[in-house]
């Protein structure tokens, strides 16, 4: 494992996403005669990048320990589903019920790592298992209603906009900065890359490896709670379905960004533009019209396109 | 170890080979009371569209006086777990299911495997796909037909001109193929006075998705939708909140009659909603099971029964279910009259 | 010796299942229930036991196949589309989806090879590619989304089982005519990695990707072979769940993801690559086709019933880890070594 060069070629991750979100926009801009530069299309597409940034960084910080979460989405499900019922049913008011939902994502979170460093099972047989143990309690909320018209102060701070940014894509900026703070200037957060880079070293430098796999776990489960409370502000409607479609995205995000499914690496940045490449393609989805048939054709084609000049980028540059 | 065990199987596959012929089996299907019919409700996985079945058939266990009933939506939208559950149902005694298929397409082997073992069918709320209908009918509405109905009401909100979006499911599930079909036949019959500008699938499985998907519709090109013609349930929860919250105005048009979706039509934000009749396909498909059970036959067999679908608006939101109990009723009566071959008592 | 085999995780799981399946017949006699149950039971676990093998044939790089669903579904589709249009027999179809299957896998294969991109994101994005292209080929191929087919023998194949052939009034065990394929494969996977040569060296391009090129492997062409296997396995699974289901349908693989991880992982493949287990793939597919029926048969409502499968899997695993930690404890002279340091290069 030569370190430095590994760097080099991550930082080139992290430019070229950069690049490609750049020209993807200004194609986008061109061909839909600016279409994506009013201020409604800007509001939707950063509005709806808060989530699939959180979950993004939800899954690294366990693949930084060489670990997977599965139980992301349903996560982000029942926290949302959590927070509802506690200010519809229970009458508790927002902020309350907010920190309820981000305990909630953190508690099953710090479970899942006690569960992986007590038993010694592979993480991703036993998010597996709370995945669907999370996917029944979601259901158990408020069976297939939906929850609607809870705290419309809430409601409007969600949907709006600090000069011209929504806030809760403001909100999500802030966590992607906590936790680069985190992974870089916390010993801990160092610690736990220590011990997912190779664990045997880290164990001989005195680093717990299984407090950094319940500490990754337990921080993978506050920032699907994260995403939980921010899916509850913006949509103003929850049901038993919100996670349904984010296990491939959160992997997607980091593994785009750079992030090594081995451990030890990850990249905050490179997450969180390929969290913005993906969403930009659902916009291009929107804006062209495409036929529902082409829609997953040209994705895919899109995608596998857009790594492989990641990677030949990445190749020249080292 | 192994090689005996090997040199045994080829052995007797040989000697199958030579000597062996097929057995069929028949079933012999006696005459229940009421007292041994046992009905399980089999939907496709937990929808909102099925909760009204759970009291239905409860109502039909009292009224019908049948041995047992249970509802079990643990399918999961994957067939294969719902033919496991169906055949779980079966093994702990239940002799007579109502289903809604998740896969259309698949659905039909499962029904005739289920009957070639002399249990009782009945497909509810959507039919296999298909000319054939190996259950022993089919109550449903025609989910092509509510699509129309839908983008029919959609169109005539719309003022008979202008641009509509349709938004729906899963489009590898042949009930989207047909929903498609539906709406562009309504589409077709304006004669270009209303243009489809965009289908957009694969929405229904996460709320969040939806939300996401209306959100970029309604940015992309929000001035040039005058309607929206929704066939799943959480697109429509999604598009009611978007117009609701952008201010736009646009007709939205939903399907089925969930409470939220009610209380959008109440307010406002859904301008119609087709709705069909699932209590009466729980209810009158539990009767019909006992009678057949009780050694009725049908008079064609895979029948195809309409149980019925309504326009509802803001006008009758709170009239259209008596209009639907007297089609219920008379759901029963047909089944008596014109479905049943019944043995003279 | 005696030892060793009390410390193999495939008998752990092998004894997790047997416990099972005793206490759910103790509740529930009717688990034993010969059409309902038990056959029911190895229908489907031919085809997951297939579906793991697929994923398994690229777990041994340390890959992911992402699209093992989608390549099943592509399959299914050209092996309906020759049933339909060309009216071929039962056994030229299923050789053309395989060869589809195969091929797709290649093309995966040769991408991630040629290109070092991450196994995840190639066969990610193939995953979407080919599920328009699906979708794209049954609009265009079929009047709908499945081709209704039935080739002389699939209906056989589909319902029978052994029981029903009979010489004089000895008949066949109780077993589908499908299994024997899914056994067929799993032993063929199985002599595949751990006696031929070629297998061996894919599991060393898995363990160590530098060392089996320095040591002469062609780690690219091995890269390639791995995936096409996957994709072979894929195809085939696809068309078991076509004849399972009676339709050669667009809907096919939707649901293969999770479980193609679920048996292999269950059954000890490592995530990272080097070492297979087929024999804790049928183990690990079959434990969870066992928790599936058994909680069926208990009937819960589904948010219990979602809950207690989570449960009892992890409590299941559990036990088991608590047995080989005993195991391990007994083999006093080892110091403990994290496990998969100790199951490299293993083949079962």
């Amino acid at each position: 494992m030569t370190t430095p060069s590994l760097k080099i070629s991550f930082r080139g991750t992290e430019f070229t996403l950069t690049v490609l979100a750049v020209l993807a926009f200004v194609v986008l801009a061109l061909t839909t005669h600016g279409s994506v530069l009013h201020g409604d299309t800007l509001t939707a597409i950063f509005q709806f990048l808060a989530v699939p940034m959180v979950i993004g960084l939800a899954q690294m910080a366990v693949l930084g320990v060489g670990q997977m979460n599965l139980s992301v989405g349903v996560v982000t499900g029942f926290c949302a589903m959590v927070t509802a019922w506690l200010m519809v049913d229970v009458g508790l008011p927002a902020w309350l019920a907010l920190l309820a939902g981000l305990a909630t994502g953190a508690a099953i979170g710090l479970v899942n790592g006690l569960i992986v460093v007590l038993t010694r099972i592979n993480g991703f047989i036993v998010t597996l298992a709370t995945m669907t143990i999370i996917d029944g309690l979601r259901y158990g909320v408020h069976g297939t209603a939906t929850y609607q018209g809870y705290s419309p102060g809430l409601v409007r701070l969600g949907q709006g906009s600090v000069l011209g940014v929504p806030t809760v894509f403001l909100f999500a900026v802030l966590v992607a900065i906590a936790v680069a703070v985190f992974f870089r200037h916390v010993t801990v957060g160092r610690q736990l890359l220590a011990s997912g880079g190779n664990p045997l070293a880290a164990r001989l430098s005195g680093v717990s490896n299984d407090r950094s796999l319940v500490l990754a776990h337990l921080l993978s489960g506050l920032l699907a709670g994260v995403a939980g409370v921010i899916v509850v502000a913006l949509s103003g409607s929850v049901n038993a379905t919100i996670g349904d479609d984010l296990l491939l995205p959160s992997f997607a995000a980091p593994i785009i960004g750079g992030v090594a499914l081995a451990g030890g690496v990850i990249s905050v940045v490179g997450t969180c533009l390929a969290a913005l490449i993906v969403r930009l393609v659902d916009v291009a989805q929107a804006q062209y019209s495409i036929n529902p048939d082409w829609v997953d054709l040209i994705v895919g084609a899109v995608v596998l396109g857009a790594v492989l000049i990641t990677q030949l980028r990445g190749r020249a540059a080292t | 170890m192994r090689t005996p065990r090997l040199t045994v199987a080829v052995l007797a596959i040989a000697l199958c080979v030579v000597g062996c012929s097929r057995n069929t089996v028949h079933s012999d299907q006696s005459a229940l009371s009421p007292g041994q019919v046992k009905v399980a409700l089999v939907p496709g996985g937990p929808h909102p569209y099925f909760q009204p079945w759970k009291t239905a058939l409860q109502q039909a266990k009292t009224d019908f006086k049948l041995g047992d009933v249970t509802f079990n939506e643990t399918s999961a939208w994957n067939q294969t777990t719902q033919n496991s559950v169906l055949k779980s149902l079966a093994a702990q005694g239940f002799n007579a299911f109502g289903v809604f298929g998740v896969s259309p397409d698949t659905i039909n082997s499962t029904f005739g495997d289920l009957r070639k073992q002399g249990f009782h069918l009945a497909s509810l709320g959507s039919c296999p796909a298909g000319d054939t209908d190996n259950a022993d009918f089919c109550l449903a509405t025609d989910v092509r037909q509510a699509a129309y109905k839908a983008a029919k009401s959609a169109i005539a909100a719309m003022g008979g001109a202008g641009n509509l979006v349709h938004l729906t499911g899963n489009k590898t599930d042949s009930n989207t193929t047909r929903r498609i079909q539906g709406v562009q036949q309504a589409i077709d019959e304006t004669g270009g006075k209303v243009k489809l500008i965009q289908t957009v699938t694969d929405i229904d499985t996460d709320l969040q998705t939806a939300q996401k998907a209306v959100a970029d519709l309604i940015a992309a090109k929000g001035a040039q939708i005058n309607g929206i013609v929704t066939t799943a349930y959480n697109p429509a929860v999604a598009s009611a909140a978007a117009v609701k919250a952008a201010g736009l105005p646009v007709k939205v048009v939903a399907i089925d009659d969930d409470p939220t979706i009610l209380g959008d039509i109440k307010d406002g934000s859904v301008t119609a909603s087709v709705v069909q009749n699932p209590v009466g396909q729980a209810y009158i498909g539990s009767y019909a099971l006992s009678r057949l059970a009780g050694g009725c036959a049908m008079k064609t067999s895979g029948q195809v029964i309409d149980s019925g679908s309504f326009v509802v608006t803001r006008d009758d939101v709170d009239t259209y279910d008596t209009q639907r109990q007297q089609e219920t009723t008379q759901l029963r009566k047909d089944f008596d009259d014109k479905y049943l071959n019944c043995p003279k008592a | 010796m005696r030892r060793r085999i009390w410390a193999d995780p495939r008998l752990g799981l092998l004894v997790v299942i047997v416990v099972l399946v005793a206490v759910f017949t103790a509740l529930r006699p009717a688990f034993l229930d010969v059409d309902l149950t038990i056959v029911p039971i190895q229908s489907d676990l031919t085809v997951f036991v297939v579906v793991g093998l697929a994923q398994l044939a690229v777990l041994s790089l340390g890959h992911m196949n992402l699209a093992v669903g989608r390549m099943a579904a592509v399959s299914a589709f050209a092996a309906g589309w020759a049933y339909d249009k060309l009216a071929v027999p039962l056994v030229v179809g299923l050789l053309i989806g395989l060869a589809v299957g195969a091929l797709v896998g290649a093309a995966a294969g040769w991408t991630i090879a040629a290109t070092g991109v991450n196994s995840f994101v190639v066969t990610l994005a193939l995953d979407f590619a080919l599920i328009g292209l699906v979708s794209l080929l049954y609009s265009t191929f079929s009047d709908g989304v499945a081709f209704h087919v039935a080739p002389a023998g699939m209906d056989i194949l589909r319902g029978d089982t052994f029981a029903d052939y009979c010489a004089g009034d000895l008949c066949g065990p109780p077993i589908p005519l499908v299994v024997p394929i899914a056994l067929v494969a799993a032993l063929a996977v199985g002599v595949f990695f751990r006696n031929s040569r070629l297998g061996r060296e894919i599991l060393m391009t898995g363990s160590n990707l530098q060392a089996a090129r320095l040591s002469g492997i062609p780690t690219s062409r091995r890269i390639i072979q791995a995936h096409t296997l996957s994709g072979l396995l894929a195809a085939l699974a696809g068309f078991l769940l076509a004849v399972t289901n009676g339709a050669f349908s667009a809907d096919i693989g939707g649901s293969f993801l999770l479980p193609s991880f679920l048996g292999p992982v269950l059954g000890g493949t490592l995530l990272a690559g080097g070492a297979v287990s087929v024999l804790g793939t049928v183990f690990g597919a079959a434990l969870t086709e066992v928790i599936q029926t058994g909680l069926n048969l208990l009937q819960f409502e589904v948010e219990k019933f979602k809950i207690y499968i989570g449960i009892v899997l992890l409590v299941a695993l559990s036990l088991d880890r608590l047995r080989q930690v005993l195991a391990e404890r007994r083999k006093q002279e080892v110091p403990r070594v994290p496990e998969p340091v100790e199951q490299k290069e293993g083949v079962a």
